[in-house]
């Protein structure tokens, strides 16, 4: 009996059960055995006409479900077969570069030049009858599991692999090999160009051994993770009473700062493997806050129902006495110091970025996943434009969330060639060679990390750049400019701009630019002495040009932003407010009024509260 | 009980003001200051967290009268482990400086006051003592410093001292804790 994958689309279902029915009947007159495909959904032709690439996304993915399921794929209906069979043909254009590593990536959106280099695998015909393993004579460690220096690797593809740093060449299973084994080791380099890169690279954990009051390589019997996780399930360990402590490392202003979201469920599920095993076993998870939001608090109540301890509260170190770990804590619950003696303590920690990628990239993250730079209204600005991340390299996520940042990693490269030109970004800072110095401030002072220097020259990385004029301001020598904003010019518009008893209002234009035309749009007067100056940001202006306008003879300068933690340019509006704690101090010291400079945060549609500022500046 | 009618919704601000009582805010309760505290475990009616907690809610007489709060040795363990930086050991002195300012001065502390402000030190140099640092070959020293009595004089540190509570003292732990200590 031959089985297929039944394709059923979207019309058959629902409006043609009686040709399905015949199918399904001609099917078993036949001897062929349908097998119904979960989660398969539209095959993308009705979508072909609006987007050809969105309607091959959609058919790719069907295939995609009935090659997961090893099958050939049958479907009823003549539009899904042509949809269908058409994605096949494209599909052709995947290609793999297995056991390879990243050397460096050059160019940008449109133009990028990938370095490869792919290590040989050294089997080559494989049919998994695992006789190599037998007779390999080197053992290995690999993190508390052992291996030898041949073994399965239950990856794509579904074969052996040799392990070079360990293997010996001894050449033992090449003797017992059915298929064909290659001991050479071989590296070969090629370069590929793409025009978008998207990043899947996943994540590190981060290093327990730095949170030193929990003794990771100091105790026996502590570990992370990753360790338990081998040391359980290869047989190794049997413990009788484990600790789990969560958040290590993690929510700590010392380590990570941020909560990396998954890790609660990684020890709910070590602590099922442990009850799974040995029943007997007493669990106990020492956790700051548990926090298994959406369907997890099943498995969180089943935890429970299995008898595994939980006890809020933060451990504030891990000691030995009399042989045994002592884990000291305090009972949150019931407002009592408490101890547990246990032989193995668990450290579940948070997780880091994959750096050495995004460092390749010349994207530097100081730490942080890019998606703590995700911004409402400019998107997620620590990445160039043809860089996506998906899954975990964007920040630590579970397998659901991983696939729906997948799929919006594949569209955003699709809408962004869908259009056969792409425009250059606007405004960019532009660097005046002549003027620079290279003084370096630049560098230090870009949110981005746009700025650097390249043959002992200031350059800008055009693709990060977001535009926010930070650096032109803080440029002693004025070299750099944005288009449409420069701060000498700023000085000169001041100075023609300005006569006595003038208000100046220098405006963000993301929101309290914004402000002034809505209020122009709903019909408010505010006085005609106010002069207003559009800047790309409130961090855009220099005390400087506060001064010129003082002596120029204004009696009010009014600083508009965005709200606090509504920035468009990564805290941009905080150093306008340092900037602006440190006039008024001169300007009480020089004997100026110090309160007729104001920084004032106006959101964009907040015309009343623009008029009412300004009209009490007026007075 | 802790009852939120007693609540002081200024005293957190009015501690954050004081120095070192800056990083009030950022406490999310994970106890480690509890857990890490020396003192803690051998009394467990001291508990930095339960003070924290109750500052951050308001309860201003029972924070302030407690005689608790004055265990606090500043041993810093708290300080090292805490996950959101918050210097905790400074935080309980912002909260005893306005513990003080309010009139909840412990009798040790006036004590110590007046021999500073007679001697400049918290021990007396008698000539024994010079006597014997000449003896070890060490340079005499003052027998009292008057700039120190200035200093006092000058702050406003003497008047709080001085002063009683405005309010009533409500805890009634305090009292038989007094005398508990009083009988040890």
């Amino acid at each position: 009996m031959k089985k297929y994958a039944l394709f059923l689309g979207c019309t058959v279902p629902v409006r043609a059960q009686h040709y399905e029915l015949s199918a399904r009947n001609v099917a078993k007159e036949l001897n062929i055995e349908f097998a119904d495909m979960k989660d398969a959904s539209c095959c993308g032709f009705p979508l072909k006409a609006v987007d050809a690439e969105t309607s091959l996304l959609l058919a790719a993915r069907n295939i995609g479900i009935a090659s997961k399921m090893n099958l050939d794929l049958i479907t009823l209906c003549n539009s899904c077969t042509a949809m269908l069979s058409d994605a096949q043909k494209q599909m052709k254009n995947i290609e793999y570069s297995l056991n390879s590593e990243v050397k460096d990536i050059k160019g940008q959106v449109g133009n990028y030049k990938i370095n490869v280099q792919t290590r040989s695998r050294g089997v080559i015909e494989c049919n998994n009858c695992g006789k190599c393993i037998n007779v390999c004579p080197v053992e290995v460690d690999d993190e508390g599991k052992k291996r030898k220096a041949i073994y399965y690797v239950p990856t794509y593809p579904d074969m052996h692999a040799i392990d070079y740093d360990t293997c010996t060449k001894c050449g033992e299973c090449i003797k017992v090999c059915q298929g064909k084994i290659e001991l050479d080791h071989k590296i070969t380099e090629k370069e590929i160009s793409a025009g978008a890169v998207v990043l899947a690279t996943g994540l590190n954990w981060y290093d327990v051994s730095k949170v030193e009051e929990y003794g990771y390589h100091r105790l026996d019997g502590v570990m992370t993770t990753i360790e338990f996780e081998r040391a359980v399930a290869s047989g190794q360990l049997k413990p009788n009473k484990v600790v789990i402590i969560y958040c290590v490392g993690s929510r700590d202003s010392k380590h990570l700062p941020y909560c990396s979201k998954i890790c609660c469920f990684l020890g709910l599920k070590e602590a099922k493997l442990i009850k799974d095993r040995f029943p007997d076993t007493q669990v106990y998870i020492v956790a700051m806050d548990m926090r298994s939001y959406g369907t997890f608090e099943y498995f969180y109540n089943k935890l429970r129902e299995l008898g595994v301890s939980f006890i809020k509260g933060k451990p504030s170190e891990v000691f030995k006495r009399n042989g045994n770990l002592v884990v000291r804590t305090e009972d949150l619950y019931t407002n009592e110091l408490l101890e547990i003696e246990a032989d193995t303590v668990v450290l579940s920690s948070g997780f880091v970025p994959d750096n050495p990628t995004f460092d390749k990239l010349g994207i530097k993250l100081n730490g942080d996943f890019p998606v703590l730079f995700e911004n409402a209204g400019l998107g997620n600005t620590a990445l160039p434009r043809g860089i996506f991340t998906a899954g975990s390299a964007t920040f630590p996520s579970g397998v659901r969330d991983t696939l729906i940042d997948a799929r919006k990693a594949a569209f955003s490269v699709l809408s962004l060639f869908k259009h056969d030109k792409i425009e250059t970004k606007q405004p960019n800072a532009q660097i005046n060679e002549d003027l620079c110095s290279v003084c370096r401030m630049c560098i230090g002072t870009c949110p981005y990390n746009a700025v650097s220097i390249v043959d002992d020259k200031i350059k800008v990385n055009e693709e990060l750049c977001m535009g926010c004029g930070i650096c032109s301001i803080t440029c002693p020598s004025y070299a750099i400019q944005l288009e449409g904003f420069n701060p000498r010019g700023l000085f000169n518009q001041i100075r023609t701009l300005i006569k006595k008893g003038d208000i100046l209002a220098l405006l963000c234009r993301w929101s309290a630019y914004n402000a002034t035309d809505k209020a122009a749009y709903d019909k408010y007067s505010y006085p005609e002495n106010v002069k207003i100056i559009r800047v790309p940001c409130s961090s855009a202006v220099d005390p400087s040009h506060v001064m010129l306008a003082l002596l120029s003879g204004a009696k009010g300068i009014l600083i508009g932003g965005c709200y606090p933690d509504a920035c468009h340019y990564a805290k941009g509006n905080f150093r306008a407010r340092a900037r602006e704690q440190m006039l008024k101090l001169n300007l009480d010291l020089l004997g100026f009024n110090k309160n007729i400079v104001r920084l004032e945060w106006i959101g964009k549609d907040e015309a009343n509260k623009f008029v009412e500022i300004v009209e009490k500046m007026n007075k | 009980m802790i009852d939120l009618k007693n609540a002081d919704p200024h005293f957190k601000w009015e501690t954050i003001k004081k120095e070192g009582g800056k990083g009030l805010l950022k406490c999310f309760g994970c106890s480690d200051c509890a857990a890490s505290c020396p003192v803690r475990y051998f009394d467990e009616r001291y508990n930095p967290r339960k003070i924290i907690r109750l500052t951050l809610l308001g309860m201003k007489n029972e924070v302030l009268s407690s005689p608790f709060l004055w265990f606090c040795a500043h041993c810093h363990a708290c300080t090292e482990r805490c996950p959101q930086g918050i210097m905790v050991a400074d935080l309980i002195n912002a909260i005893k400086n306005y513990a003080v300012e309010q009139g909840y001065c412990p009798e040790a502390y006036k004590l110590q006051l007046d021999l500073l402000k007679r001697l400049g030190r918290l021990y007396e140099v008698e000539d024994f003592d010079l006597k014997k640092r000449q003896r070890l070959g060490l340079p005499p020293t003052d027998k009292t410093i008057p700039e120190v009595a200035k200093i006092v004089e000058y702050t406003n540190i003497i008047k709080y001292a001085n002063s009683k509570p405005q309010v009533p003292n409500t805890n009634q732990d305090d009292s038989s804790c007094q005398e508990k200590m009083e009988k040890e």
